[in-house]
């Protein structure tokens, strides 16, 4: 069996109708300048009431592994942890939500913003489908039939980048602007025994605030490299997860997450404010040069 | 979130002087007077400040709250126990 070159933990739980696209999402031949040998995709799904199977995905080409979790929890950080031993590429990405939708070239991006630097951050952006932050767009109508829709006038998958047309960026300053968290996070493998994985002591629904937890950590690794893609992006679909429902229970998450993060680090939760590198998937290029070399 | 926060206006300022501070890393001291937004401290962080002001001054805070007083002047002068602007504040946790 030949290593991959980048592996995908994705954790789902109860996503009967996103799972199948994000599927498909993360597979050549939607996922382009990658090869079906290179990725495997290590399903992780944390107590479905009716757990995916391999009948299920059946009809994607790609190195796909179901695993079910033994014991799953509210919160997804044993299955990501269980997943990542799993994993056996040198370059992995953590996939969090399983709702979520990869654009084309996102894991040929990371895999190729990984060669940059020795020891890598690569973490990618956060959007949501429909026209505003599903916290609000639910309130006007958006729900999983209206999203479908949108799906469909865009000609996805087809037509895979114009996702961004009908989605809205988590980040209101843009790439550069202050992050809390990235979907998809892609450390080298011995950056991730480094920093040992997920904490578990984020027991909560959804991990409350485990997945900025795990991108602050990495970013304050020593000597690492934070690198940002610029042009691909993940793209949550609609499913009543728990930070997307209402503005309300956004809030509360968040909120809720904020105080339990000071009692167990002693410090406040903080959104990343240096940017690092963008990394521009198009030209394959960094845009902005590291902050140390800026004047 | 009916109640004012359990230190007075002095101290409130302070306290949110310095964590926005400190989250921004602001140069200079911050502009109690400005909105949040005009110095660049986003609705995320100001969700966030609000579950860090729930662990430091053990009541409850709504954050909607730092929204309709977009400001640390006007926060303080809504939530600060001796603050003089229309009656808000919080509520103790029990």
């Amino acid at each position: 069996m030949t290593q991959p070159a980048v592996s995908i933990v994705l954790v789902s739980y109860n996503m009967r109708r996103e799972l199948p696209r994000t599927l498909l999402s993360l597979c050549p031949p939607y996922q382009t300048d990658i090869a079906r040998a290179d990725i495997e995709i290590i399903l992780m799904d944390n107590g479905s009431d009716q757990p995916p199977t391999l009948v299920d995905v059946a009809h994607l080409d790609a190195d796909i592994r179901i695993v079910q979790q033994a014991q799953p929890s509210v919160s997804p950080v044993s299955a990501i942890n269980h997943g990542l031993s799993l994993a056996r590429a040198p370059l992995i990405g953590v996939w969090i939500d399983g709702a979520r939708l990869a654009s084309p070239g996102l894991i040929a991006a990371c895999r190729s913003a990984a060669t940059l630097h020795p020891r890598p951050v690569v973490a990618t952006l956060n959007y949501q489908l429909g026209p505003t932050l599903q916290f609000d767009s639910v309130r006007h109508s958006y729900d999983r039939h209206a999203e479908d829709q949108l799906l469909d006038t865009i000609n996805w998958p087809q037509a895979g980048y114009r996702l961004f047309d009908v989605a809205t960026s988590e980040l209101r300053g843009g790439p550069e602007g202050p992050m809390l968290e990235s979907n998809a996070l892609f450390l080298p493998r011995p950056l991730w025994d480094e920093l040992g994985g997920y904490d578990p002591a984020f027991v909560e629904p959804g991990g409350g605030v485990v997945n900025p937890d795990t991108y602050l950590r990495a970013c304050t690794l020593p000597d690492v490299q934070q690198i940002r893609i610029v042009g691909e992006g993940t793209f949550h679909q609609i499913h009543g997860g728990v930070s997307t429902s209402t503005p309300e229970s956004a809030m509360a998450i968040l909120q809720t997450g904020s105080r339990l993060y000071r009692q167990r680090r002693g410090r406040p939760l903080a959104t990343m404010r240096d940017p690092g590198w963008l990394y521009d998937a198009q030209s394959r290029s960094v845009i902005q040069p590291p902050i140390g070399a800026r004047a | 979130m009916n109640q004012r926060l359990p230190c007075d206006s002095d101290t409130l300022r302070a306290w949110m002087v310095a964590y926005i501070g400190g989250v921004l890393s602001l140069p200079e001291q911050v502009p109690t007077d400005q909105t949040f937004d005009a110095y660049g401290f986003d609705s995320v962080e100001a969700v966030v400040m609000a579950g860090v002001m729930e662990e430091e001054f053990g009541v409850q805070v709504d954050p909607v709250q730092l929204f309709e007083n977009p400001s640390i002047d006007e926060f303080v002068a809504a939530f600060a126990s001796d603050g003089g602007g229309n009656m808000a504040g919080a509520e103790q946790r029990d």
